[in-house]
């Protein structure tokens, strides 16, 4: 049996997300967005799978390959632009329509998670951050290798390392090889996605940090979503490219889709400024 | 950037950029018009379009002096009319803890003392 998906293209309520990956690309509690839909569509009984994609097609391919892993045969198909649902069985179901899923679940476009589809993800920062706070209890699948609930509400992740001194309030989601320091609070509905790493005192609450992602000392990170250096507070909808790589940064490199607009503010603020601000912020807060 | 007093505030406006370049100035500026009469700084940030960790520190240094300078109960250091993104950085940093932040369109009201 075969079935469409179709991977959302740009969309104007989330472009931030989109800035470094394609959408389908983007984790959300360990997993892309495509991958929750091909474990949906294996599940469903189909064995091949094609994948409609209008933006970066590549990444796409890179991140899902031909499909062994799901026991699919999927081929990824660039497009010209993302194509409504008839339009996408107009034009590829044309061979024998028994060899489909049948409708409606031969095509899916992946604006939504699998099982979710009253939570829309890509029209707002909120929305994505509703949808991440919703899949959390949902999210401990027999897959999931080495994730552990470490009290209710508390899922931690193959390697994820969480110091003594660590506060961890439920719900909270803690993914493979995040590394949380002494004194950090994580939680209420936190989702720190894998090789997140949370230094001394910071406290993460409401929010969604995004892979291989520093947050810095006693930083507070709250109805937000951060991302590399990228901060958009959810809730006011507004978003900050934070230059000081003490607060907020990647721990990677990371490459933009388009080069950034340029910045007259320095990308370092000088070490001493730094220094100090930190011996400020630590002991009035502590 | 423009330094006003009257009826003990200490307003300071024009601030078009909070960071590395004119931190320091920034900082001498202010503490250098500090008297014991005040009341409450209020620092407008109406027109600053960048903040970064070198004009927090600034922010955080001027809270010290103030606070060595005046020790009488209920003196605020506010923070008015900041941009969005300006007010996430000082949400970051957790400045927001030391400071009253008066959104843009809020009444001036409840100002939190500055602690002894």
């Amino acid at each position: 049996m075969k079935a469409l998906l179709i991977c959302p293209d740009g969309r104007f309520g989330v472009a931030t997300l989109a800035e470094f990956l394609p959408l389908s690309n983007v984790s959300m509690l360990g997993k892309t967005l495509v991958e929750y839909w091909l474990d949906h569509l294996a599940g469903l009984g189909a064995q091949e799978v094609v994948v409609l994609a209008a933006d970066r097609p590549d990444q796409v391919r890179a991140g899902i390959g031909a499909g062994a892993r799901w026991g699919l045969r999927v081929i990824v198909q660039a497009d010209k632009r993302e194509r409504t649902l008839d339009e996408a069985r107009i034009k590829h179901q044309t061979s024998d329509h028994a060899t489909w899923l049948p409708a409606p679940n031969d095509v899916f476009l992946m604006d939504h998670l699998p099982g979710l589809p009253q939570l829309p993800l890509f029209t707002s920062y909120a929305d994505w951050f509703a949808a991440a706070r919703a899949l959390m209890p949902r999210a401990l699948t027999p897959d999931r290798i080495g994730v552990r609930e470490l009290k209710p509400g508390v899922w931690v992740g193959l390697n994820a390392r969480v110091a003594a001194g660590a506060k961890l309030i439920a719900p909270c989601w803690i993914g493979e090889r995040a590394w949380i320091e002494a004194g950090a609070t994580i939680g209420p509905n936190a989702v720190l996605e894998r090789e997140v790493f949370i230094a001394r005192g910071a406290e993460v609450s409401h929010s969604v940090i995004g892979p291989e992602t520093f947050v810095g000392q006693f930083t507070e990170v709250r109805n937000s979503i951060a991302w590399g250096s990228t901060l958009v507070n959810w809730e006011r909808d507004s978003c900050l490219k934070v230059t000081d790589e003490f607060l907020l940064c990647s721990r990677k490199p990371q490459r933009a889709r388009t080069a950034p607009a340029k910045s007259s503010a320095p990308i370092h603020a000088p070490l001493s400024a730094m220094v100090r601000f930190r011996e400020y912020v630590s002991q009035l807060l502590t | 950037m423009n330094i006003n007093r009257q009826n003990g505030t200490l307003s300071v406006t024009g601030l078009r950029e909070l960071n590395s370049t004119n931190a320091h100035s920034f900082r001498s500026a202010v503490a250098g018009a500090l008297s014991h009469d005040l009341q409450a700084i209020e620092i407008d940030l109406s027109q600053t379009q960048t903040v970064d960790g070198a004009g927090l520190g600034a922010l955080v240094a001027l809270y010290e002096t103030a606070k060595e300078h005046r020790k009488r109960e209920g003196f605020a250091i506010r923070l008015t009319n900041p941009a969005p993104t300006v007010q996430q950085m000082i949400e970051l940093a957790r400045l927001h803890h030391l400071f009253e932040i008066t959104p843009p369109g809020s009444a001036l009201d409840g100002a939190i003392p500055l602690s002894t």
